[in-house]
């Protein structure tokens, strides 16, 4: 059964008895760790409880317009930014978690990368037998070339004739009906995601779902959480309609790289080596514009369906780290990138329809940093490092002769005072070095905040999952990836997911 | 000197009493209901009125960001910020607001023209954004938010669509694929 605000506004004493709220297992967030935690215990037999701050929203809500859904799918509306206000950090919420707003990029995380975690319980070799699976259940599935659109083709023509490395990226996507909104949310519920498959997993196994709950502090005594405290609140008021008191065998954080730390730093849970919050990886990323003489109509069609890998490596020696995917953005989008005002702003926007965008992101190797601003939201800290400064000049650089070898007649890349190209020949790397605030950058996937290790005085839980001085508190979200991913995490997630579900005691 | 011998209830008294239970009665549901919000602190949503600052500042800012200068369009701006704004945190509220009075008095400085900048007419406004957007970086926080929200309700109007050759939404949420409504039907009925 999935509850909303809706049924409390009804019946505030819903779950008046105590006995209501007593489960086998508590999962806090409902994304892609989350779900499928949630399920893999309930397929095991657990009862599980299965908590959002989210909304429960059906296709028919998703209106593929920013002005709807940024308030309804992101944390602070979209508008969450790190401490220097360098980098927005897009946080998804909802039943489903970021599944209901990305992309669908499905890459496994490279062998060198787990490998190098050193986790003797979580190989390359499980961790990826894992992926499978779940690519499986997900209808994972290569973009064919026929389902291009425009602005892929020309970033793969690109690409191609510089004789760079690139290929088409692989998606979980069934009936998709290619109108481009993904990142609003799928109005043809066509994403094969948490809401999709593993959210009714939980159902059907008598799991109970609280959507619009917000977990507020864990209450624990010597190694063990006894309960949960948390509220039913009015998705639009923010009003409490309720108090809820939850008691589980086991809890479940999978709030995401930076939910699950203000909730463990509200309960101020044991953090003797002060592991809380630290190693924030984010991949940021920005996004360059080709002006093409035909139509590109980038916001059209399958977003982010090619690659190219050339300037990216895990092998450390080699110093590449900047992964080149294709861009896509919706008017607002763009506009608040591109620089200007009034009518020169105008005059740029005029050549929508014919920009072309790459999105260079950043294998990064800076660290940050979550705190508590206030009770609820966060404090990111996060300065991007000189050495990863320099990867993403790299990948401007790159990604604008990407543009020109398509056919691109002038290339923008939206520093605060905009660069403008009008050939290659014009391009040099070092220009393109940004200072702090000097160019406006996104981020979609925090991580790395509890990470996973064998040794407590590094790392937050153990290789496991779970927390090293606590016995029944476990994560299952990005934030136990004890190193920046270098892809888009969503299989990893899913899949440290279903590891830690099944690890759970009954 | 006289005692009084007891306590009468008339209609004076009752009115005094009934009154102060009614105040007290209030109150104490205001701070009932002010401690619940407080429980949820920041992502207390704040009112759909607009502050004085906000009323006055964000149409110029609208109007230098987007160059729209139509009154019933400005009105319209006016009105989503008023929705959009209530669903932002309150102390991110607050910031916008800081940034809004930063912005505001700032030409008062910069400016020979000494006014503030809701004052000052538009292609001013419009040199003074220029100005201080490639100025320290420590002034450029005031507009990644400022922005984002300003081209927001801009682009939300489907007359501005066209402008840019974008055609909008294309969700027939009517028609959506039967096989994956198949668990929403399910749902939905469960929760009705």
């Amino acid at each position: 059964m999935i509850y909303t605000f809706e049924h409390f506004l009804k019946n505030p004493k819903l779950f008046d008895s105590s006995s209501q709220l007593d489960f086998d297992v508590c999962v806090v967030g409902s994304g892609a760790g989350g779900a499928t935690a949630a399920a893999t215990a309930a397929a095991r037999g657990a009862r599980v409880l299965l908590l959002e701050a989210g909304s429960f929203l059906l296709p028919s809500d998703l209106t593929q317009r920013e002005e709807d859904m940024y308030p309804k799918l992101f944390y602070e509306a979209g508008g969450r930014r790190t401490a220097n206000r360098a980098i927005r950090v897009m946080h998804g919420m909802g039943v489903g978690g970021s599944t209901l707003h990305n992309i669908n990029l499905c890459k496994r995380t490279p062998k060198s990368i787990i490998d190098s975690w050193q986790l003797p319980h979580l190989t390359s070799e499980k961790f990826h037998q894992i992926s499978e699976d779940i690519e499986k259940e997900l209808n994972v599935a290569i973009i064919l070339d026929k389902d291009f659109n425009e602005n892929n083709w020309l970033f793969k023509t690109g690409t191609e004739r510089l004789g760079y490395k690139g290929s088409a990226l692989a998606h979980n996507r069934k009936g998709c009906a290619q109108s481009g909104f993904c990142e609003l949310g799928c109005s043809f519920n066509a994403k094969m995601n948490a809401l999709r498959i593993y959210i009714p997993q939980v159902v059907q196994h008598n799991g109970v779902v609280l959507s619009n709950t917000q977990a507020l502090h864990f209450r624990w005594a010597g190694r063990r959480i006894f309960e949960l405290t948390a509220q039913v609140i009015h998705p639009e008021t923010r009003a409490k309609i309720c108090d809820l008191n939850i008691k589980a065998k086991s809890f479940v954080l999978s709030g995401g790289g930076i939910e699950s730390v203000l909730l463990s730093q509200r309960s101020s849970l044991p953090d003797p080596y002060r592991q809380l919050g630290k190693h924030l990886h984010l991949h940021p990323g920005t996004g360059i514009c080709g002006i093409f003489s035909q139509d590109v109509l980038m916001w059209k069609g399958i977003p982010q369906s090619y690659e190219c890998t050339e300037f990216l490596s895990f092998d450390e020696k080699e110093d590449k780290r900047v992964w080149l995917v294709g861009g896509s953005a919706h008017p607002s989008g763009v506009a608040g990138m591109l620089p200007g005002f009034g009518q020169e702003h105008a005059a740029l926007m005029k050549l929508y329809p014919k920009m072309a965008s790459i999105s260079p992101m950043l294998h990064d190797h800076t660290e940050g940093q979550i705190d508590m601003d206030g009770k609820l939201l966060a404090k990111i800290s996060y300065n991007l490092s000189d050495s990863d400064r320099k990867q993403l000049a790299r990948g401007l650089f790159q990604a604008c002769k990407i543009l020109f070898a398509a056919g691109a007649e002038k290339v923008y890349v939206p520093f605060r005072k905009l660069k403008e190209f009008k050939s290659p020949d014009q391009l040099q790397e070092s220009d393109l070095y940004p200072d702090n605030m000097e160019i406006d950058m996104v981020a979609v996937h925090p991580m790395s905040t509890l990470r996973m290790g064998v040794d407590p005085t590094s790392s937050v839980t153990d290789d496991y999952g779970r927390y090293h001085h606590l016995d029944n508190l476990w994560v299952a979200d990005s934030s136990l990836f004890p190193t920046s991913l270098g892809v888009p995490p969503q299989i990893s997630i899913y899949s440290i997911g279903r590891y830690v579900g099944g690890l759970l005691p009954l | 000197m006289d005692v009084p011998s007891g306590f009468k209830l008339n209609r004076r008294s009752f009115f005094i009493l009934s009154s102060l239970g009614v105040i007290a009665g209030g109150s104490a549901c205001g701070i009932k209901l002010y401690g619940q919000l407080l429980e949820v602190n920041e992502q207390l949503v704040s009112s759909r009125k607009l502050s004085q600052y906000e009323k006055e500042n964000l149409p110029a800012l609208y109007s230098a960001m987007t160059g729209e200068t139509d009154p019933q369009q400005i009105k319209e701006a006016v009105e989503f910020f008023a929705i959009f704004l209530s669903k932002l945190p309150l102390s991110r509220r607050k910031e916008l607001n800081l940034g809004l009075k930063v912005l505001d008095i700032l030409p008062l400085f910069f400016m020979v023209s000494f006014l503030p900048f809701r004052k000052i007419d538009l292609k001013q406004q419009v040199v003074f954004l220029q100005k201080l957007s490639q100025g320290p970086a420590v002034l450029y926080p005031l507009f990644g938010g400022l922005k984002e929200l300003m081209y927001l309700a801009y682009y939300r109007v489907p007359q501005n669509y066209q402008k840019i050759e974008y055609y909008g939404p294309v969700a027939k949420p009517n028609e959506p694929i039967e096989e994956h409504q198949r668990f929403y039907k399910a749902l939905m009925a469960e929760l009705s």
